[in-house]
């Protein structure tokens, strides 16, 4: 078989490329010694233009806005900020990664680094690592998918989680003004609901069919998983036992109480949130940047008018929750590695994540001791409920090719022909199993 | 009998082109040896090399692509190997391609069919409209023409959102078919197949309209005339009459229209992303999931080129008959 090396010519031209930018760029790496540690100090960007692609509805443009105006104090280069959509996200960072153009700074989901990072469209950033974590320890659930064969791809970014969000006037006149604690109280509390709120297109809790990071909590809780890894294969696990016990009850709880209509549907389209704000719904599950989307949507709802709580698991404890978040990637062919690093060290700054990514945008900040400083400051009640679901989290498979379940949509179809009964859980489970051992197990 | 006659013409003919060879033949050859004439050529670079540079090379490298294993590691790496047909031998037996090859026939089937015979239905209608109103059905037919298929299929998503939808809201107060407004259409094989039809066909059947409009306009009105005072119904004129001189039109829009259905990619993806359960996954899809998102481009290459020969053998007829007619002209 016959073997094509351009590789050798690219990754000459790679090296080239970066000894010649580290050569003009200040403190640089002391002389190309091959030092296992590298700084990156204050390279001079004076009429350079940094390219940095953030996804939409992770940190706010103020938390941007703050970031990039202290990188541009200290480098002296601007930043082009593009904000992205989440549909068909895989797709376009793989080939805006394989043009010799590409943004310098991804925002990139953790779920989504190791296909990335495995197929080489990262810089890795190993080397740079300790005065990256400025002293801090990066949260596990950011670092290690972050993380493939022992070198750093990503800079955990922030973490977020879901949790129930919903509205407490609506529940109180329903004569529900406990959060509950249990899956029993919760199902008594929106059966109270429901009967309160008989119109067709209300729902209790509005839970879209397609949503699959809800849909995993109940497989999860039941104590199932996606796919586990033994001896370098991937099983897929949907249809064991315990996933099928999980897939049953959230299609019993989502054709309970949510509208008909929501079954075969995203999250996204329409949004949760502006069902939520039109107050078509009364509870919903999602990430704490939702309150501040409702609070837009609809300003005649206070903070005293919405709450959070954990969503209880039928195990007695809360629901796993899946761990999200972002890390910044470097993207393998940037022209501008130094300012990228600059400005990613910025981003992950205990001062950026202190007071913006946690304390204006409600995220959990990227390492333990933020999490510590944030405790320590008197959480607002609306952050508890995330801070309390998150103590119980799970992820996807760390698999080089899990985007692609994620890209191809399939999850988001498998949850929805269970939700609006076109297959049986088993059924569905068969299919969609096949399909991940096929992909996880494939290059 | 005949044999002098032939032999005295073949003399006389011999006799002439012995008399004159510098005048059957001096005027073109000196001529074209001294300057030949380079203009068309000329002519024709710009455009030539648009279509080289946008067209020519990029199906070249496809092929070249669909044999080979380049992935989503090649895009980076630039490494990849030369497997011969392994990757048409993958496709082959795939059952997922035979199933995206069924729905792709008669999908395609259903949007010809319906888009040539309503744009022939309008095509008549505006021989047979004042010329107010005629100007009116021509610029609600470009509007609906030029806006891009992207926007149009967000507007489609939006007519028939479950819960929101216009289009839920309009059926359900026909009182006809029961309350749809709960009616999610994308993820309903039958409606999703039924929403994405309607889709195509609104913005098919504008080009196909005017141009067999204009193709209409061009029949000689004696002909018309002539079989109205023989006592032919309007429908017979057209079918027997019309359609005779509509013929190399209606094959021409009949082409472009099912390689344009055959291919039919955006309105799929955003309205229904292939779903529910791949029940709307042509092969257009297939491809775009197997290249794109899958990102095994050597395979997406081979299904492109397996979709561009079975194009041209399901045309080929028709090609065939538009070169025929071509000649007869």
């Amino acid at each position: 078989m016959h073997k094509t090396r351009y590789y050798l010519v690219i990754g000459a031209i790679g090296i080239t490329a970066a000894l010649a930018l580290s050569a003009c760029g200040g403190s640089g790496t002391g002389g190309g010694s091959k030092s296992t540690d590298q700084t990156i100090g204050t390279p001079d960007g004076t009429g350079k233009t940094l390219t940095v692609w953030a996804m939409d509805s992770d940190l706010s443009p103020d938390t941007l806005d703050a970031i990039n105006t202290e990188f541009t104090k200290q480098s002296g280069a601007k930043v082009k900020l593009e904000v992205q959509p989440w549909a068909d996200i895989t797709t376009k960072v793989t080939t805006a990664l394989a043009t010799s153009t590409p943004p310098d700074v991804l925002d990139l989901g953790n779920t989504q680094i190791p296909g990335y990072a495995f197929n080489g469209g990262l810089l890795d950033l190993t080397s740079y690592k300790k005065e990256l974590q400025q002293g801090n320890t990066w949260l596990a659930g950011l670092e290690l998918p972050a993380t493939f064969e022992g070198q750093l791809y990503g800079v955990p970014s922030f973490a977020g989680n879901r949790a129930v969000i919903y509205n407490k006037t609506v529940w109180a006149a329903a004569g529900v003004t406990e959060a509950p604690t249990t899956y029993e109280a919760l199902i008594a509390d929106l059966d109270k609901i429901k009967a309160a709120n008989p119109a067709k297109d209300f729902s209790a809790f509005y839970l879209p069919g397609m949503y699959w990071y809800a849909g995993m909590q109940w497989v999860w809780d039941a104590g199932g998983d996606i796919a586990t890894l033994s001896n370098d294969k991937w099983t897929a696990g949907l249809g064991s036992s315990a996933a099928q016990q999980g897939l049953n009850d959230f299609k019993t709880f989502q054709n309970t109480y949510s509208s008909v209509a929501s079954r075969t549907l995203d999250m996204d389209s329409p949004e949760q949130d502006k069902m939520f704000a039109s107050g078509k719904t009364a509870a919903i599950l999602s990430i704490s940047s939702s309150i501040d989307s409702i609070q837009k949507d609809n300003p005649k709802l206070t903070t005293a008018d919405l709450g959070t709580f954990p969503f209880p698991g039928k195990s007695g404890k809360s629901q796993p929750v899946m761990l999200g978040g972002s890390d910044w990637g470097i993207a393998a062919k940037s022209q501008n590695t130094e300012l990228a690093l600059l400005w990613v060290k910025i981003a992950a700054s205990p001062d950026i994540q202190n007071t913006y990514v946690f304390a204006k945008d409600g995220w959990t900040p990227n390492s333990v001791e933020g999490i510590k400083a944030a405790q320590k400051t008197d959480l607002p009640p609306l952050t508890a409920g995330f801070f309390a679901a998150a103590l119980n989290s799970k992820s996807t498979p760390a698999a080089a090719n899990w985007a692609v379940i994620e890209g191809d949509l399939s999850i988001n179809q498998f949850f929805s022909s269970i939700a609006s009964g076109a297959k049986s859980p088993a059924d569905a489970a068969e299919g969609f199993d096949s399909h991940i051992d096929s992909v996880l197990n494939g290059n | 009998m005949s044999s002098p006659i032939p032999a005295t013409s073949v003399a006389g003919e011999g006799v002439a082109a012995a008399d004159t060879p510098g005048q059957l033949h001096a005027p073109r050859s000196p001529q074209g040896r001294k300057k030949k004439d380079f203009t068309p050529l000329w002519l024709l670079t710009p455009a030539g090399l648009v279509i080289l540079a946008v067209t020519i090379v990029p199906i070249i490298l496809l092929i070249f692509i669909s044999f080979t294993d380049y992935n989503r590691r090649s895009l980076f790496t630039g490494e990849f190997a030369v497997v011969g047909l392994g990757q048409y031998a993958s496709i082959f037996t795939d059952v997922a391609f035979w199933w995206s090859l069924v729905r792709t026939v008669f999908f395609a089937t259903a949007l010809v069919a319906g888009s040539i015979a309503i744009g022939m239905a309008v095509a008549d209608l505006l021989t047979r409209l004042a010329p107010a109103m005629r100007y009116v059905v021509t610029v609600v037919l470009i509007f609906a023409w030029a806006v891009p298929n992207v926007a149009s299929s967000l507007v489609w998503d939006w007519l028939f959102q479950p819960g929101f939808g216009v289009a839920n809201w309009l059926l359900t107060q026909t009182h006809l078919f029961g309350d749809l407004t709960q009616v999610n259409w994308a993820q309903d094989p039958v409606l999703a197949y039924l929403a994405i039809w309607l889709l195509i066909v609104w913005q098919a059947v504008p080009f196909i309209a005017l141009t067999l409009y204009a193709s209409q306009t061009q029949v000689p009105s004696e002909y018309f005339e002539a079989a109205r005072l023989d006592g032919a119904s309007e429908w017979g004129i057209y079918w027997k009459v019309a359609i005779h001189f509509l013929k190399p039109t209606l094959l021409l829009v009949t082409i472009l229209s099912v390689i344009w259905d055959f291919n039919v990619f955006n309105q799929i993806w955003l309205v229904s992303q292939g779903g529910p359960n791949d029940a709307t996954a042509t092969l257009g899809i297939w491809t775009y999931k197997t290249a794109f998102v899958g990102f095994h481009i050597g395979e997406g290459a081979a299904i492109a080129v397996v979709t561009t020969v079975l194009l041209m053998i399901f045309t080929a007829y028709y090609i065939r008959n538009l070169v025929r007619a071509g000649e007869d002209l």
